[in-house]
């Protein structure tokens, strides 16, 4: 199998006894490849192209007549594409357009997430360099990352992600720091009415002790005499939050009758029919759908649905005592349960539910334990 | 001179331990099936044509006998033949 990556002269020689030529050759140096004898005086060979002046030499020294008929090879390649000259530029050009764009950043995406702005990061991206047209490398795009999270605390994350002409950019906002008692330049205030467990004072001076029963808006840590402009602290205090609720003991209930009502409605893509069995005017319930057929000879999505009703009327009820209260006190606990702030642990639940004017009232209240500083105003 | 020549040959070929096509630039062949012959070592070709090839070796002329011969590559060392294989035999073409 001829290696079509080696340059290849292909020549026919005429002379009186090739088998000189060949022994000649062979002396200077001279590789001879798929040698034929045509007739007695005529030999086909190849030759590497770049041996081939050494054996136009030889040839000539033997007086030997020759022709060159062919030439192959990676060198020669291009005589091929000489006919066909403007495919051959066309596909250069093209080649050459791609490797120029390949490497190009053509559009940035900005992954849409809470709490970042694409807009106010794509203009902080083109002060850091990022813009359509750059070609980026992975190290150029760590350090703009760095960069852009150093220059602007606002993100807790960059990436900055090459696919292909996009760059993908994702980011994650900041975590507001949470501020209770850390504020500087205010003084810590009461949240709720609480009782005073713990108080720690970072800076400013405590102007409660633990156990201190404080109102709401109360100055706990004083940040008036500190020298750098605030309060710091942390407070930790008891606080009661409570709700209430009510269920009447004589109630009014919907019951099944007994009677049903089959609806056949007519239902296509584009509207419902009922056909059979209007339930207009009457409380129902459904108690199955039987069937939803699809018409015979049609394609299209129109069904013939049956579903059975089953018709309600409304009653008294009356509930006994422990069942009101129990249903008052779950509807105070709920209530309660909205007030007390998210994630606050419990230390204790306080119940009580009575019968009051042909109701059952309950209230709960619930005992927390959970930071009540908060910056206030000076 | 034979005895030298005798003595330096056994000792390349025994105490150095080439091989002996090596150490006597005898020639080698190498025919894989009936269509590819490899000579190795060969002085020159005295005779190529399309039925036969005759090549100039130490030990004498080494003559291929076929049909369809093409010389795939000759350098000046291997000689690599190609075509259909009947007979190789030593001496000119008319030797059987």
């Amino acid at each position: 199998m001829a290696d079509p990556f080696v340059n290849r002269v292909r020549v026919r020689v005429r002379a009186l006894s090739p088998e000189r030529l060949i022994n000649t050759a062979l002396r200077a140096g001279v590789a001879l490849y798929d040698l034929d004898r045509e007739s007695a005086r005529e030999l086909t060979l190849s030759i590497d192209a770049a041996q081939w002046p050494q054996l136009r030499r030889i040839l000539r020294q033997l007086g030997a007549r020759f022709r060159p008929i062919g030439r192959r090879g990676p060198f020669f390649a291009w005589r091929h594409f000489q006919p066909q000259l403007w495919l051959f530029l066309c596909l250069v050009v093209c080649g050459l357009a791609l490797y120029g764009v390949s490497g190009c950043i053509l559009r940035v995406e900005v992954e849409p997430r809470d709490g970042v702005d694409p807009q106010a990061l794509l203009a902080l991206l083109e002060q850091q360099g990022v813009h359509v047209g750059m070609r980026p490398d992975g190290a150029q795009l760590r350090q703009i990352e760095s960069q852009v999270l150093a220059a602007c605390p606002d993100y807790t994350y960059l990436a900055l992600d090459r696919r292909g002409m996009v760059l993908r950019v994702r980011a994650v906002a900041a975590t507001p720091e949470p501020n209770v008692g850390r504020q500087a330049g205010t003084d810590i205030v009461a949240a709720c009415d609480a009782v005073v467990e713990q108080i720690f004072v970072y800076r400013g001076t405590a102007m409660v002790r633990p156990g201190d029963t404080v109102v709401r808006g109360q100055v706990l840590i004083s940040g008036a005499w500190s020298d750098t402009g605030g309060a710091s602290g942390d407070v930790t205090g008891r606080a009661w939050f409570s709700g209430e609720g009510s269920c009447p003991l004589q109630n009014t209930v919907l019951v099944p009758t007994g009677s049903k009502i089959v609806i056949k409605r007519f239902q296509t893509p584009w509207s419902c029919v009922i056909i059979e069995g209007d339930p207009a005017g009457e409380e129902t319930a459904r108690v199955d759908q039987t069937h939803a057929a699809l018409l015979d000879g049609l394609f299209l999505g129109v069904h013939l649905v049956t579903t059975r009703y089953e018709t309600l009327t409304q009653a008294p009820q009356r509930l006994s005592e422990a069942q009101a209260r129990s249903q008052a006190t779950q509807a105070a606990f709920d209530a309660a349960l909205q007030r007390l702030p998210l994630g606050t642990q419990v230390a204790d639940t306080a119940v009580d539910a009575r019968i009051q004017g042909g109701r059952a009232v309950a209230r709960v209240t619930f005992t927390a334990v959970l930071p009540i500083g908060v910056p206030g105003g000076r | 001179m034979n005895l030298e020549r005798s003595l330096w040959t056994k000792l390349k070929t025994g105490a150095l331990q080439l091989p002996r096509e090596v150490a006597q630039d005898l020639p080698q062949l190498t025919l894989r099936g009936m269509d590819e012959l490899a000579l190795r070592n060969h002085k020159g070709v005295a005779r190529f044509e399309s039925t036969i090839l005759c090549v100039r070796t130490s030990i004498g002329e080494i003559c291929v006998c076929g049909e369809g011969f093409s010389l795939q590559s000759i350098g000046a060392d291997l000689l690599l033949l190609r075509g259909r294989i009947d007979r190789i035999h030593r001496g000119g073409a008319g030797n059987g």
